[in-house]
């Protein structure tokens, strides 16, 4: 029974096999359904929109050709200078470009969206530890503690303030390596494709980094106190990150989010960089001015890297000089102890983190001023007389046993 | 005196030494086959381009085969094919009859006109199968074997120009 049935099946399908045999097509019909079916296939690569919709095209590629290889003969004629199999290959070319474009888009889309909510977490986070500095020096102000409770209060408002700065730059990084190597076609295709997506007002990047702009005016035009030349040095490093990742792929993040204001959002946010850089600047060439006249030391003035390298080198210059001048006083070698103190303790030790980041002075100065230093260490050292005395005495002593020798 | 005598034979020698020279140069076993119909659409004027063949014509000789001078019916698409011997087949819809036409200088000269059915064809399609020049009734799925003499298997239907 289940042969006969088995049987019958095979003979339905052998008539209707039969029955499409005995249909006849016209040549001319097959290439143009070839060519439609071609035109079709094309036009859904080019418009496909995700990698899922290339795959399935993918499998109807196969197909047409699958279907179409009974009249390679007659289609290598009719597609030519084209083949059968030339132009299934062109078809599958497309497919494997449009999918790997799409790959690139998807892979943006996710980094986008992780940017997103990390752009959230950072917000929140940097709000966070705003309200928190706002709080703690509001209780540095009003506060009538100790010395010892004031002094941990500003201990953890620059904690706090440190912490903040932390989150601003893995921010900015955060955004570095997001859009990096966006750009091109591939940014002007997402930049069309995700419109409605990236244009959330809460996730606006431009946004994110004109409040972080914003805030940190705000910190530095208030002239606090308490923070002090190390914070300072931070601000300014942390300043010149921002610029320097702004100028690197600010044009395409205005492109992307500033819509149809991309060149107002691109000059706004210009302008106020350049508040930061100046404001960021004077306060740390300030503090750090101030910190060395209240250790004792007078370098000149300076306002900047190009003056401050200046500054110290002819210090250590005039100082050596000095030193030469006077060669048997204790006083130009404590000069030259107090100088040492803050140029290794604080410049290349306490502070050398931010003075290198923030290019406040170069490997190459550095190194320079260590040159000089060693000079100025070896002509500022007091002589001591006790060696040649020594030496004296003993010589004396030889030539007299010699006479003594010498009579005998 | 020889001379003179040998001046007539040397120049009957040169004469049929030219002439054997001049002899027309043939190639043969030359095929002309289109290997697919070409379905062409008539312009304003009822020219016809094939722009992949090279060829170009005006259908109003065959509107007026086919119809006659007062039918007003317009050809809409013609289909032409060519065989091996270079004999041009031509048919449209709404024609009965498939012309075979022999390319000359500057012209295509009927050489048959092959008639199909007593009804107009409905969807005519002209295929080269196995060498020869097959017309597609598709809509009744005939398909009829032509030469530059007419179908090869029912010459009854056949009606001599």
């Amino acid at each position: 029974m289940k042969r006969l049935i088995s049987s019958t099946y095979i003979a339905v399908i052998l008539l209707f096999s039969t029955v499409l045999a005995v249909a006849q097509t016209s040549d001319y019909q097959v290439k143009k359904n070839y060519e439609e079916s071609y035109m079709e296939l094309k036009t859904a690569i080019r418009d496909a929109m995700t990698v899922n919709q290339i795959d399935s095209l993918t499998k109807e590629i196969s197909t047409l050709k699958y279907r179409n290889e009974e009249h390679q003969e007659l289609l290598d004629d009719a597609l030519y200078p084209e083949t059968l199999e030339s132009s299934i290959a062109n078809l599958q070319q497309s497919a494997r470009n449009s999918e790997h474009k799409l790959l690139v888009i998807e892979d943006q889309n996710e980094r986008l969206d992780r940017l997103s909510n990390e752009l959230s977490n950072y917000k929140s986070e940097i709000a966070n530890l705003n309200n928190r500095s706002d709080s703690l020096r509001n209780a540095i102000l009003d506060s009538e503690k100790s010395e010892s409770d004031l002094s941990e209060l500003v201990k953890r408002y620059r904690n706090s303030m440190q912490k903040r700065d932390e989150f601003v730059l893995n921010m900015i990084d955060s955004l570095f390596i997001t859009y990096k190597d966006m750009n091109g076609e591939t940014m002007a295709e997402l930049s069309n494709q995700n419109q409605p997506r990236s244009i959330q007002i809460g996730d606006n990047p431009l946004k994110v980094i004109e409040s972080v702009i914003d805030e940190n005016l705000q910190i530095l035009k208030s002239n606090d106190e308490t923070l002090q030349t190390k914070d300072y040095l931070r601000m300014y490093v942390v300043q010149n990150r921002f610029n320097e990742v702004w100028d690197r792929i600010g044009n395409d993040l205005a492109t992307i989010y500033g819509e149809n204001n991309s060149q107002q959002w691109k000059s706004r946010i210009n302008n106020k960089l350049t508040d930061w850089k100046a404001s960021a600047s004077k306060n740390m060439w300030a503090s750090m001015d101030k910190y060395i006249e209240q250790n004792g030391l007078d370098i000149g003035a300076f306002d900047n890297n190009k003056s401050f390298y200046a500054a110290i080198e002819s210090f250590i210059n005039n100082e050596t000089d000095a030193s030469q001048e006077k060669m048997v006083t204790k006083e130009n070698y404590k000069d030259f102890e107090t100088f040492y103190n803050f140029w290794n303790g604080k410049i290349k030790n306490d502070w050398g983190q931010f003075v290198q980041e923030g290019q406040v002075l170069t490997m190459s100065q550095i190194s320079t001023i260590d040159t000089e230093m060693m000079n100025w260490r070896d002509e500022a050292k007091p002589r001591s007389f006790v060696i040649p005395i020594l030496f004296g005495l003993s010589l004396l002593t030889i030539v007299g046993l010699i006479i003594v020798l010498a009579r005998r | 005196m020889r001379l003179q005598r040998l001046i007539p034979m040397i120049m009957l020698a040169s004469i049929v030494m030219l002439g054997t020279a001049c002899k027309t140069f043939v190639v043969k076993d030359v095929n002309y086959s289109h290997q697919l119909e070409s379905v062409l659409t008539p312009d304003a004027n009822g020219d016809i381009h094939d722009v992949r063949h090279g060829l170009t014509f005006n259908i109003a000789p065959f509107q007026q085969q086919e119809f006659g001078e007062d039918d007003s019916t317009r050809i809409q698409e013609i289909r032409l094919i060519r065989d091996a011997k270079g004999y041009y087949f031509i048919t449209a819809n709404q024609f009965k009859h498939v012309y075979v036409m022999k390319p000359g200088s500057g012209t295509l000269k009927m050489e048959k006109k092959i008639k199909i059915s007593e009804d107009r064809l409905e969807a005519p399609a002209l295929n080269f199968r196995n060498n020869t020049v097959q017309l597609v009734k598709t809509e009744t799925n005939e398909i009829f074997v032509l030469t530059e003499d007419g179908i090869q298997e029912n010459k009854t239907k056949e009606e001599k120009s």
